[in-house]
C-alpha cells in the first residue's frame, strides 16, 4: 500500500478513525506521518479517543535510537532494531535484553512506567530469589577475602556453588 | 463440546444476569503469554508454529478439567465456523483469518477462551456477564497459574511478561468492560466520556475490539498501559471509572424521559415495530434498532421482551450465526430475509429457540 500523502513510499502508519458510525482509514509512510504529526494529533483530539493504532504509530515513529542501535541485531532471532521499529513487533524474548537501551524510553512513552509490578511466575520467583541470594553471598565473599577470613570465605564459596549448582540443574541461566 | 452445540446456547455473558447488566454487557480479562523456549510467532516457521501448538495443547489438556474444556484447531474449520467464533467474542478477527497452525480452547460455558498462536503464543481470556472484572480475573489467574507450572513463560523481572508487541508487556493484561450507551450517543454526550477516559489512559473500542465500528451503541473500555501497574491496580482503575459512566448514562436516560418523553418513546416503539414487521433487514439496521429496543426494555417502555432475548438477538442475527442456523451458505440478500424472519419470530413469540428461523415466514 502506498502512502496517501507522498504517493511514493510504502504506507506503514495506519490510522483508523471511527466516529458517528463512519469508519475512515488513513495510510501514511513514516516520514509523512512525522511531518503530519500535528494534523494527526488534532484529528484525534477532535474526533476520537485514543486507539491502539495510535500506539502502533508511536512505536513506528517515536522510538528514539542512535544510528548504531538501529543496526543492532538480536543474536538469537536475527531481528534488527530497525526492523522492530518498522513492524512494532519483537522476534523473541531475548530482544528485550538486546534492545533494552532504546526500549526503556519507548516503554515509558507507551506505559508511563518501565518497571513491572504485579504477578510473577512461581519459577521466576525462585530464580529472582536465587539471584538475590547469590548477589548477597558474593558481597559477603568479597568482604571475607578482604578481612582475610579464609575459612569463612570457603564456607560462603561452597554455599554459592550449591546455589549455582541447583540453578543449573533446573536449567535456568 | 461441538461448535454446533454452542449455537443453541447463548453463553453466560449474554444472560444479562451480572451486576449493572442494564448498561454493562460484559467484563473481559485477557492475558498475553509466551513460552520461553520458542521464538515469538512473528519469527516462527510453520513447523515451529505446529510444535508450539502441540506443546500448549498438551499442557492445556493436563492443566484444565475435562470434559468441560474443548480444543478447536482453526485451519480445518470452515470460514463460517470461524466467523461464528468471532461473532461470539471467543476469538479475534485476526485469529480467524490468520495463517498456519492455531486454535482455541473453550470452556466454562464460554466464560473461558484460550487462543493459541494468535499474536502471542497464548491469549487467555475470561468473559462474564455484567460488571464483574474481579471474578473474571480470579478465574483467568487460576488457569494461568496452573499453566505456568509446566510452561516456562518468557518473563523478565524488570519488564514482566514479555510479549510480541511492546504495548502488551508487563502484566500482559487487558481488562475491558463493554457498555451499552444509547442515551449518551443520542444526546451526543459520548464525546465527553471519551475525553474523560482518555485522560486516565483508558482506550475505547467498538463491539468487536481493535479498529471496529461502535455499532449498536456498544463501547468497550479497557486499560491502555499494561506495564508498571499490578493486575489489581488496573482493575481498580477501571472499576472506579465505569460506575461514573453508568451513572451518566442513567441520568441522561432519566432526563430524556422527563423532557422528551414522546421523542424517546417514539424512537423505541418505532424500532420495536420495525423489528416485528420487517421482511428484509441488514445487520447494521438490526443493531441500531435492537439498541433502541434494549434501552426501551430497560426503561420499562417495552414490557413484553426480556433483556436476555435482546442480548441474544444482537449475536444470533449476525451473518455466521444465521448461516449456521439455516445450515447453508447464504448470500447478503437471502441473509437479510432470514434475519428479518428470525427476529420477527423471536419477538412475536413464535420461535423461542435458535432454530426458530427455519419455521419460515409465519406472521403474515
Amino acid at each position: 500500500m502506498q502512502c496517501e500523502e507522498c504517493q511514493k513510499n510504502p504506507a506503514t502508519v495506519h490510522l483508523t478513525d471511527v466516529s458517528n458510525n463512519m469508519k475512515r482509514e488513513v495510510h501514511l509512510c513514516e516520514s509523512c506521518a512525522k511531518t503530519q504529526g500535528v494534523t494527526i494529533k488534532s484529528y484525534l483530539h477532535h474526533k476520537t479517543p485514543t486507539y491502539p493504532e495510535i500506539l502502533t504509530q508511536i512505536v513506528h515513529s517515536q522510538a528514539e535510537a542512535s544510528p548504531e542501535e538501529k543496526d543492532l541485531a538480536c543474536p538469537k532471532c536475527g531481528i534488527t532494531y530497525r526492523k522492530f521499529r518498522s513492524t512494532g513487533k519483537f522476534g523473541c524474548p531475548h530482544d528485550y535484553v538486546v534492545f533494552k537501551k532504546g526500549l526503556v524510553g519507548l516503554l515509558e512513552k507507551i506505559h508511563g512506567k518501565v518497571e513491572h509490578k504485579g504477578k510473577v511466575p512461581l519459577r521466576a520467583t525462585d530464580q529472582i530469589q536465587r539471584q538475590k541470594e547469590l548477589r548477597s553471598l558474593r558481597g559477603d565473599l568479597e568482604k571475607a577475602v578482604r578481612d582475610e577470613a579464609y575459612e569463612r570465605a570457603a564456607r560462603i564459596r561452597d554455599k554459592i556453588y550449591a546455589i549455582e549448582g541447583k540453578s543449573s540443574e533446573k536449567g535456568t541461566p | 463440546m461441538d461448535l454446533n452445540d454452542l449455537q443453541t446456547t447463548a453463553g453466560e455473558w449474554l444472560g444479562g444476569t451480572g451486576p449493572e447488566s442494564d448498561i454493562v454487557i460484559s467484563s473481559r480479562i485477557r492475558l498475553a503469554r509466551n513460552v520461553a523456549e520458542f521464538s515469538f510467532l512473528s519469527r516462527a516457521s510453520q513447523k515451529e508454529r505446529g510444535q508450539i501448538e502441540r506443546r500448549i495443547q498438551a499442557e492445556l489438556k493436563k492443566a484444565l478439567p475435562q470434559p468441560d474444556i474443548c480444543y478447536h484447531s482453526l485451519p480445518p474449520l470452515s470460514p463460517v465456523d470461524r466467523l461464528f467464533l468471532v461473532e461470539r467474542h471467543l476469538i479475534s478477527r485476526e485469529h480467524a483469518y490468520g495463517k498456519g497452525p492455531r486454535g482455541v480452547c473453550l470452556g466454562g460455558g464460554e466464560t473461558i477462551s484460550i487462543m493459541v498462536n494468535e499474536e502471542d503464543h497464548l491469549r487467555i481470556q475470561g468473559l462474564r456477564s455484567g460488571l464483574q472484572l474481579r471474578a473474571t480475573w480470579e478465574q483467568v489467574d487460576e488457569i494461568d497459574t496452573k499453566l505456568e507450572k509446566s510452561l516456562d513463560y518468557a518473563f523478565s523481572p524488570q519488564f514482566g511478561y514479555l510479549t510480541v508487541c511492546p504495548t502488551n508487556v508487563g502484566t500482559g493484561m487487558r481488562a475491558s468492560v463493554m457498555l451499552h450507551l444509547p442515551a449518551l450517543v443520542m444526546t451526543r454526550q459520548i464525546d465527553k466520556v471519551f475525553q474523560a477516559v482518555s485522560k486516565i489512559n483508558l482506550a475505547v473500542r467498538g463491539l468487536y475490539g481493535e479498529g471496529t465500528q461502535a455499532s449498536g451503541d456498544f463501547y468497550q473500555f479497557s486499560n491502555q498501559p499494561t506495564l508498571g501497574k499490578s493486575e489489581g491496580e488496573i482493575i481498580e482503575m477501571i472499576e472506579r471509572m465505569i460506575p461514573k459512566i453508568i451513572e451518566y448514562e442513567r441520568a441522561v436516560r432519566e432526563q430524556l424521559l422527563e423532557q422528551k418523553k414522546e421523542v424517546i418513546e417514539d424512537k423505541v416503539w418505532r424500532a420495536y415495530g420495525m423489528l416485528q414487521t420487517a421482511r428484509t433487514i441488514s445487520s447494521e439496521e438490526t443493531m441500531d434498532l435492537l439498541s433502541a429496543v434494549r434501552m426501551g426494555v430497560n426503561l420499562k417502555i417495552i414490557r413484553d421482551v426480556e433483556i436476555p432475548t435482546v442480548n441474544e438477538l444482537f449475536i444470533l442475527t449476525q451473518p455466521a450465526h444465521l448461516q449456521k442456523m439455516e445450515r447453508s451458505e447464504l448470500e447478503g440478500p437471502a441473509r437479510d430475509i432470514t434475519r428479518a424472519t428470525y427476529i420477527r419470530n423471536r419477538l412475536t413469540g413464535r420461535g423461542t429457540s435458535t432454530h426458530g428461523a427455519s419455521n419460515g415466514d409465519s406472521k403474515s
